[in-house]
């Protein structure tokens, strides 16, 4: 299979923490990688290297074969990877269909003039602009929300209009920083089955960072767990969670324990 | 669910308007343009009508740049002023006809826009405006030194009068039709422009410019462009104020005249175009038209808006007309801390 991001030696401090310690990370076209660790062993930071909204001090990033270290956050964005945030970024003052048209910024025609003119073609355009973004509030399971201001859903609901944002923008990599954190664990499973679900409708390349080590078992075809800012095992996910390096660099936390 | 009434605070753009809509809404500003010059008989009146529509696009700018991209401008009266020194001196001394002297007027503007919207994004929201009022002084400071150009203090009198084909807008009643008709185009072309994908982006970027980025907006462009845009507008209203006035000097563009504008802007509605037109009418028609009977009014005015605008951020940070929390970080922050100070829970709070 042919491998769409690969990250190599990824260093990033903040002050005299390392956030990122030496990172290699490849992702096959159309598999879902599972990233796991302790709190502050550098997963998000890794997402943010990855998308330009942290530049690595060291380390290269390489998108298909293209050079992305350097590029800026919304480049990235255009060639093809789509996130979503540890703690929501939804736009509140915009309705849930306009949030999901957000996503359409890239493909819509974004000019000054095209909006002025309004030649024909444009409104149909835009309408089935609309259609879409209907469909997959619909598909994320927010057909009863449409039109409603995003700032009345609940935290759950945010969180799939968060993923259906992302997906409008069809990346070809879609990187979930705990899309479950603050879900219970049936809310928790029920979400997880849907991006389960979305990614193999199109075949889509997922990273995701979960802390649910059973449901990140189920959902991910290879971990990778991390742990002061390296990565410490890289694995089919029944080997990476019963891994004792794992084990030993969970302990003392009760979630992972617990989980096991 | 919402009232069709309450549409224009816009509750939902992304739905189309229907064509009946539209045809009654066309036909309602036909009858205005007609009607109001019939009605409103007495010159001075007609005058602060005029006014209104000169102030209109300015609120408008001001309202692309605060409402909708969420920075925060306190300088767009040099804008203004930019626009009408720009279409006096390009009609006087290089013998343009009034229609390209406006033209050039927005753009002259717009590109001063752009120039200071680089040095602008490269801090952060609240030194912005600094950096704008700081661009305002210069402005005036320019103006108010460049004898040759400008002479200075003194001023430029005798503009001439709007003039189109060889038709010249000699009355009130004449200015009306011209700048009805133009400012009717610019709020159209406003209103298509924010109400597509790039007034999403502009509110993108104010909401969250990290996820804007991460959805593939080119920030710093999209927030020059606002500029930019914002700025041509202003510039279309310096060429009508000039042209109506007839006398364009330093006075006309200092610094409070920039608060008057954001104050506007933010009054009528953030990130509405209705609000920007209900800004410009409230802040200029009322303290103009009560100019004879409470002189105060008009002297106190920055005063008494600020006090307006303190309660406005205490209940309603995004205006009258503003839709939701739709305001700029900077207010949004005021506003917490107002409520805060008052003992009251900040408005996003649940």
């Amino acid at each position: 299979m042919a491998t769409i991001l690969e990250a190599t030696g990824l260093v990033k401090s903040f002050g005299g923490v390392r956030a990122l310690d030496g990172v290699d990370l490849s992702v096959e076209d159309g598999e879902i990688l599972g990233v796991m660790g302790p709190n502050g062993s550098g997963k998000t930071t890794l997402f943010n290297a990855i998308t330009g909204a942290i530049r690595p001090d060291a380390g290269r990033v390489t998108l298909a074969g293209h050079d992305i270290t350097k590029r800026s956050t919304f480049r990235i964005a255009r060639l093809g990877i789509a996130r979503t945030f540890q703690n929501l970024r939804i736009f509140t003052n915009m309705t849930t269909t306009e949030n999901v048209l957000c996503g359409a910024h890239m493909r819509e025609d974004t000019s000054v003039l095209g909006s002025l003119l309004r030649l024909p073609g444009r409104s149909a355009a835009e309408g089935e602009e609309r259609r879409r973004a209907v469909e997959l509030l619909k598909e994320v399971g927010l057909g009863e929300r449409i039109d409603v201001y995003a700032s009345d859903l609940s935290y759950g609901q945010t969180k799939r209009l968060e993923l259906a944002r992302a997906l409008n923008t069809e990346p070809r990599l879609l990187l979930l920083d705990e899309p479950t954190a603050g879900l219970n664990d049936a809310q928790a499973a029920v979400l997880l089955g849907l991006v389960r679900a979305v990614c193999r409708r199109r075949n889509l390349t997922l990273v995701v960072i979960e802390h649910n080590v059973p449901a990140l078992v189920w959902l991910a075809r290879r971990i990778v767990v991390m742990d002061a800012g390296r990565v410490l095992v890289d694995d089919t996910p029944e080997a990476a969670v019963s891994d004792p390096r794992v084990i030993e660099a969970y302990l003392g936390h009760d979630s992972m324990r617990s989980a096991l | 669910m919402s009232m069709p009434t309450l549409s224009l605070a816009g509750t939902d753009r992304t739905r189309p308007t229907g064509l009946v809509g539209k045809l009654i809404l066309a036909a309602l500003c036909l009858v205005g343009l007609v009607a109001v010059p019939k009605v409103v008989t007495n010159p001075y009146w007609l005058h602060i009508l005029n006014l209104v529509l000169i102030y209109t696009p300015l609120s408008i700018g001001a309202n692309i740049i605060t409402g909708y991209a969420g920075m925060v401008s306190m300088g767009q009266a040099a804008f203004f002023g930019l626009g009408a020194y720009t279409s006096a001196l390009l009609m006087m001394d290089a013998g343009f006809p009034w229609f390209a002297a406006f033209l050039c007027a927005g753009l002259v503007a717009a590109l001063g826009g752009a120039l200071v919207a680089v040095p602008c994004l490269r801090v952060k929201s609240d030194f912005l405006s600094l950096v704008t009022i700081a661009f305002g002084q210069i402005f005036f400071v320019v103006i108010n030194g460049w004898m040759d150009l400008t002479r200075g203090p003194m001023g430029i009198p005798s503009v001439p009068q709007v003039q189109v084909f060889g038709w010249k807008a000699r009355t009130e009643t004449d200015f009306w039709y011209v700048a009805a008709i133009i400012v009717g185009i610019i709020v159209f072309a406003a209103w298509r422009i924010v109400s597509g994908p790039v007034g999403r982006a502009w509110e993108m970027i104010r909401d969250d410019e990290e996820a804007a980025r991460a959805l593939g907006v080119n920030v710093t462009y999209r927030k020059i462009l606002a500029f930019a845009v914002g700025c041509l507008f202003s510039g279309f209203a310096g060429s009508l104020f000039a042209h109506n006035l007839r006398l364009v000097s330093p006075d006309s563009f200092v610094q409070e005249e920039s608060l008057v504008i954001m104050q506007m802007a933010i009054l009528g509605g953030l990130a509405s175009i209705p609000g920007s037109i209900l800004g410009a009418f409230l802040l200029i028609a009322i303290p103009e038209a009560l100019r004879s009977s409470i002189p105060e009014l008009i002297v106190y005015r920055p005063g008494i808006m600020g006090l307006l605008l303190i309660v406005m951020m205490i209940w309603r940070p995004q205006g009258i007309l503003g839709r939701r929390r739709a305001a700029p970080a900077l207010l949004l922050s005021l506003s917490d801390t107002l409520r805060r100070a008052l003992g009251l829970k900040p408005l996003g709070e649940k």
